[in-house]
């Protein structure tokens, strides 16, 4: 479906830029939560003109971050958790939060977390779109 | 002034759009963690499929296709086939509207290679390229001016406010709080989107001006959102409006 998308694009982007689908992750001890949650897309501001010519960290940020923006939109079309945690979109967002909790100096002192996504407003409300069970910082599951 | 020859359109294009799939392609070379163990789209390695990505972005270039020559339209279809893989090995387009529009502009080469549109083949595919374009600009544009947000500025001042997906420029952070500047910033792009087809239909010399400036607009972009694969890919449709057109 996404190749097919390719050779009949929509060309209707940049309509709004609203509530964004970002991913967040805590650290968990046992079956509690054990810190705040933390974005894990880092700092979005940047001084470099550079990456008018070539910006190979921020495409894969912005690569990154569409994952989730897709992952966001399937799961909620889900029909139930089951069916949720037997997907590969989970599976990638497995890696990714994994991957991503790991440059938090968090992680170094857990060995469980969990992520979440969540919609935010600018000035109004979270909503939260999926919560993970708690997962080992390091391994496949 | 006249416009350009279906030639030189076709060989400026395979250049712009050579050099625009290098720089994609060093870019994912460079980002290539995500495709590796323990990365997100973690599975079989694309080492091998983005070098080779990148040698025939490479020629593309460098080395100009002559029209109708069999080795030119392996070069497109390869080029085109690649692109497939990368989309279906990502799970999506690896950076939205610019993969869409490197690969109508692939299309658009590749149908000027095929035999069975005779002569006109070169005109097809350089049509098709800016047919699509002058859409790619009069739908954006159109899909903003229908957001009541754009014309009062509300849309702008929520991405310089935002934290995410784009990481912005930081001096347009302060233009957050300039309804006025955002507003007028809103208008512009509308603007520069909806009058952009016109390029169909104006003389060649007005169309420069209007090329000039939406080039200027994706520049713009480039800097303060970080798209810089957007300049390349819509630079490389502008051989193709200089070419075609009443």
């Amino acid at each position: 479906m996404c190749a097919v998308k390719l050779f009949l694009p929509s060309w209707n982007f940049f309509d709004d830029f609203a509530a964004v689908p970002m991913l967040e992750a805590a650290a968990v001890d046992g079956q509690e939560q054990s810190s705040d949650w933390r974005p894990l897309f880092g700092d979005y501001t940047t001084r470099s003109l550079a990456r008018i010519f070539f910006n190979p960290k921020g495409n894969l940020d912005l690569l990154e971050s569409s994952l989730v923006g897709r992952a966001a939109d399937e799961l909620e079309g889900l029909p139930d958790r089951t069916a949720i945690l037997a997907g590969e979109t989970y599976l990638c967002l497995t890696r990714l939060a994994r991957q991503r909790w790991a440059t938090l100096s968090e992680s170094t002192a857990t060995t469980r977390f969990r992520f979440r996504i969540v919609r935010r407003e600018l000035h109004g409300p979270v909503e939260v779109v999926f919560e993970s069970e708690p997962l080992a910082t390091k391994g496949d599951e | 002034m006249n416009p350009l020859s279906v030639p030189e359109a076709l060989a400026l294009t395979q250049h712009v759009l050579g050099a625009g799939l290098l720089v994609q392609t060093g870019e994912l070379l460079l980002a290539r963690r995500i495709y590796g163990a323990g990365g997100a789209l973690a599975g079989t390695t694309v080492l091998l499929g983005l070098v080779l990505r990148l040698l025939l972005a490479a020629i593309l270039a460098f080395v100009t296709q002559p029209a109708g020559h069999p080795l030119g339209g392996l070069l497109h279809l390869a080029l085109l086939a690649s692109s497939v893989w990368l989309t279906i090995r990502s799970r999506g387009p690896v950076c939205g509207g610019s993969d869409s529009m490197f690969f109508q502009v692939q299309l658009g080469l590749t149908l000027a290679q095929l035999p069975f549109f005779g002569t006109s083949a070169g005109k097809v595919g350089l049509l098709w390229i800016a047919v699509q374009s002058v859409l790619s600009y009069f739908l954006a544009g159109l899909a903003k001016a229908r957001n009541h947000r754009w014309w009062n500025g509300r849309a702008l001042r929520s991405l310089f406010a935002s934290n995410g997906p784009y990481v912005l420029l930081a001096a347009v952070r302060p233009w957050a709080s300039k309804p006025a500047l955002c507003a007028v910033l809103g208008w512009s792009t509308m603007a520069v989107e909806l009058v952009l087809p016109a390029a169909l239909i104006v003389p060649v010399e007005a169309r420069l001006p209007l090329l000039a400036l939406a080039g200027a607009f994706h520049l713009f972009n480039a800097a303060v959102l970080g798209l810089n694969r957007f300049v390349w890919a819509w630079v490389a449709t502008y051989p193709a409006l200089l070419a075609v057109g009443v």
